[in-house]
């Protein structure tokens, strides 16, 4: 390390770090590596999908009838709009507008929990009529022999996306206190792109979920 | 400055939020295409637009809201490699389910 | 090669006396501390499930039931198998041995992200924890590749060990994403990455498998937890779900892994086999892309696990095909150590016999491999002891070895004491023989028949497993030796020397134990890793 920096740069960054900028883009090699390892688990999910739905699109079929359209496309857009003002705040702390990036974290943050609001009327409603995976299923009606499988792994991906969700909003509430302690500003701002990048890859699983379950003709 | 290491940017690239309302407009409007696109029977192509669809809307995320148009090529190749692989798993199982003989009950 | 601060007395403490009491452990961000931590606890984990395997050999040791009915047995084997994979062999040598010496391979003060390492160690122990609890609430008897559909039926304790597996698999990631961080981000200046020690392209391919591969375990787990609970009907018969499409699914994964077991001790023998040869390692590049060859082909093959599990005729054909390539990558790292020693001026110290040993042992290991690669003999050896004989062969001829020799050579350095040479001699002797009475025997049972997994055989096995059994003594009592000596060792007052083997990597120029900052002035680097004049 040399000898004559000022020092706030000497001491803005971990000591096995040379600089600032060193360590950002450390954190973001890292953080990229980890949105793989997100991709890759999701993506076994969808591979396990594809098997199922080419080997039995009847379940597929007659599952879908049971679920709300309007709701998915309502969530979609929820989600859509979320990722806009988590990008939003981004952008907005690296051009040192604090309560504007604030107010589009809250934004996202109530994004986030119209989401699971929506979401729980959806499941409560499928609880109540039997419609669950497995040997759980107990709906009455003119059902295909394996449906329960549709629902098992309905259940199981948007299930496992709903726990991205919630963990998502705990993210985005460090985040808010974070920022509003004052340790964001358009010099360090590395844990909001972090979860930024995250609650996007939440918002991309569930571009694909919707027509995967929802609109399937 | 850096050491032998790789790249990282000198500048940090900051977008407009133009752009991403921009973005977020045609995200829209690929969602109301991907929902009226069922009321049309394109037979078994509806699964594929809606998949294609819903790439697009992917890599618009992907490449705007995710900054991956400013990225460096290693945080790049860091992140869609993870798509190669998830291929390479689909096919090579492919290989197997789709090319098993069904039994003849005698 | 590095013209940096010398071995010699420094004013600062060593890394083992930064901080005092058990607390300056548990919440250190030293990477040093943090390998030493793994080094307990798999080394702890090791003699659980050697135990396990002791109790298994001792059942074997004739026919007819002694000690243990089937079903206490299988759960036996199952601990030994789930214990040796994720909480052994997995982590063995990246995170002990990695962790320490990664960042002093590449010239750095520490790896990328200290406080994800600290935390991947507790996720590991977190994990362990729910693994061996287990054992409190009556076992699993599914073997340590959970196959469904028993997996989903069996009454034993599936949720909680499957739980434990699906947390460590955590803690390879995140080591996975410090390595290859570390390895872009932080090698000192002038170490391209044709100039890093052999050892740390190993780790690197590794942790490329770490990341990519382990997440597809966590959705197996995971779905098999819910099949379990609630019954998705994925992989459940019963439902309508293939048993066969969990194989691909927890084998995507298992079969990287077994990457992941070898390829650091590769690295490890890389190092030993330049340093106790006095030399350069020959073909320097041709070991570096190997290990990221071998990685990728990894990918590719994993279907020869299923061989005849009702895959069908042409993915086995395709999956044998591919198999046969990654002999490929492998056999070249052995000729290439070959050169290596050939002409080399060869110093027989127990790393070193344990590199050799690595070497014997790894190519029978490996050239089983093929055969059970080849589909119709695979009909033959599918599931006998030929099979339990080559992963022994190349997990503990092979990981161990290595794991034990990369203790040893780098023992003064991590530690500051000398140990014994000739009790670590005995032991090896005892370990490398008796490995082999134990495991060849193994070859030989499985090509006359004998299924795995039973706790029975017919007497015309007994001989083949009555000298197997004797051979597990032995091994134990070498892993003894072992023991005592590492011990005495840290208990003597004989300090080590900055670099009693005249080794030339970036490591040895410290002093031994390393300062807690390993360099106080970054090196820099202007020669390959292994400069020996």
């Amino acid at each position: 390390m040399s000898t004559s920096v000022p020092a706030d740069t000497a001491h803005d960054h971990a000591h096995h770090f040379e600089s600032r900028e060193h360590q950002y883009s450390a954190a973001k090699l890292g953080i990229w590596l980890f949105m793989l390892t997100e991709i890759v688990m999701f993506g076994g999910l969808f591979v396990g999908y594809a098997f199922l739905r080419s080997l039995y699109p009847e379940i597929f079929f007659d599952g879908h009838k049971y679920l709300d359209v309007t709701m998915g496309a309502t969530n979609t857009i929820v989600l859509l709009t979320s990722s806009l003002t988590m990008a939003l705040s981004i952008s907005y702390i690296q051009t040192g507008q604090n309560k504007k990036a604030a107010l589009n974290l809250w934004l996202t943050f109530a994004c986030a929990f119209v989401f699971l609001i929506i979401k729980y009327f959806e499941y409560s409603h499928k609880i109540h009529d039997g419609l669950l995976p497995g040997h759980f299923f107990t709906h009455a009606g003119d059902h295909p022999e394996k449906i329960g499988m549709f629902f098992g792994i309905y259940f199981m991906m948007t299930g496992l996306h709903g726990v991205h969700v919630t963990a998502g909003i705990v993210l985005i509430s460090w985040l808010l206190i974070k920022l509003y302690k004052g340790h964001f500003n358009p010099k360090y701002f590395t844990p909001v792109e972090g979860v930024g990048i995250f609650w996007h890859i939440v918002d991309l699983v569930w571009i694909f979920l919707f027509p995967m379950f929802y609109l399937i003709h | 400055m850096a050491s032998g290491n790789s790249d990282h940017p000198s500048e940090i690239h900051v977008t407009q939020p133009k752009v991403f309302f921009n973005v977020y407009f045609v995200l829209l409007v690929l969602t109301v295409m991907t929902v009226g696109a069922i009321k049309v029977d394109f037979g078994s192509f509806n699964l594929a637009l809606a998949m294609l669809i819903a790439t697009v809307k992917a890599a618009l995320v992907i490449w705007y809201f995710m900054h991956q148009k400013y990225e460096t090529s290693l945080n790049r190749l860091a992140f869609f490699s993870s798509f190669f692989f998830l291929f390479l798993f689909f096919i090579l199982t492919a290989i197997d389910v789709f090319t098993r003989k069904s039994f003849i009950q005698l | 090669m590095a013209n940096a601060a010398t071995g010699s007395a420094t004013t600062e403490h060593d890394y083992l006396h930064h901080g005092t009491g058990l607390k300056s452990w548990l919440t250190t961000l030293d990477h040093k501390k943090i390998g030493v931590m793994y080094f307990i606890s798999v080394m702890l984990f090791f003699f659980v499930g050697g135990i396990f395997a002791l109790l298994m050999r001792l059942e074997l040791m004739a026919p007819g039931q002694q000690y243990f009915s089937p079903d206490v047995y299988n759960r036996f084997l199952t601990f030994h198998g789930s214990i040796m994979v994720f909480m052994v062999v997995v982590p063995g040598i990246p995170a002990y041995l990695g962790n320490f010496f990664l960042p002093m391979h590449l010239g750095a003060k520490d790896v990328a992200f200290p406080r994800l390492n600290l935390a991947s160690w507790y996720i590991f122990m977190a994990g362990a924890i729910f693994t061996i609890s287990s054992v409190f609430f009556g076992g699993v008897d599914t073997g340590w590749t959970f196959y469904t559909p028993y997996s989903i039926k069996s009454s034993g304790a599936v949720v909680l060990v499957v739980a434990g597996v699906f947390t460590m698999g955590f803690s390879s990631i995140l080591t996975g994403i410090n390595f290859i961080t570390t390895v872009h981000k932080l090698r000192a200046p002038g170490m391209t990455m044709k100039r890093m020690p052999l050892f740390v392209w190993a780790l690197y391919s590794t942790a490329i498998l770490q990341v990519v591969a382990t997440p597809i375990l966590a959705i197996t787990l995971l779905l098999l937890i819910i099949e379990r609970v609630l019954g998705v009907g994925i992989f459940n018969p019963e439902l309508g779900g293939d048993p066969v499409l969990f194989q691909h699914f927890f084998w995507f994964y298992s079969h990287p892994a077994v990457y992941i077991m070898v390829l650091p001790a590769m690295g490890v023998v890389s190092e030993i086999v330049a340093a106790f040869s006095r030399k350069t390692i020959f073909g320097y590049t041709a070991i570096a892309y190997s290990s990221l060859a071998i990685a990728a082909v990894s990918f590719l093959v994993w279907g020869h696990h299923m061989f005849v599990s009702g895959q069908s005729e042409i993915a086995g054909l395709v999956f044998s095909l591919l198999t046969m390539l990654v002999g490929v990558p492998t056999a070249i790292k052995l000729f290439n150590w070959v050169a290596t020693l050939y002409r080399g001026s060869i110093s027989v110290d127990s790393p070193m016999l344990y590199g050799l040993g690595f070497m014997f042992i790894f190519s029978i290991g490996g050239l089983t491999g093929i055969f059970l690669a080849t589909l119709a003999t695979n009909v033959h050896l599918h599931d006998t002891y030929f099979v339990v004989a080559h992963f022994h062969y190349v997990m503990v001829g092979g990981t161990l070895m290595a794991l034990m020799g990369g203790t040893y050579y780098w023992f003064p350095k991590m530690f500051g004491k000398v140990y014994n040479e000739t009790m670590a001699r005995i032991s090896w002797f005892f370990i490398f023989v008796g490995f082999n009475v134990t495991f060849f025997p193994q070859f030989i049972l499985g090509n006359l028949g004998m299924p795995r997994r039973y706790h029975d055989y017919i007497p015309e096995y007994a001989r083949l497993n009555e000298i197997s059994t004797y051979g597990s003594w032995m091994i134990g009592l070498g892993f003894l030796v072992a023991f005592i000596s590492i011990i005495q060792a840290l208990r003597s007052k004989t300090k080590a020397p900055a670099n009693p083997w005249g080794a030339t990597t970036l490591e040895w120029t410290t002093p031994s134990p390393p300062p807690h900052e390993n360099f106080p002035v970054i090196p820099t680097v202007t020669t390959g890793p292994y400069d020996y004049r």
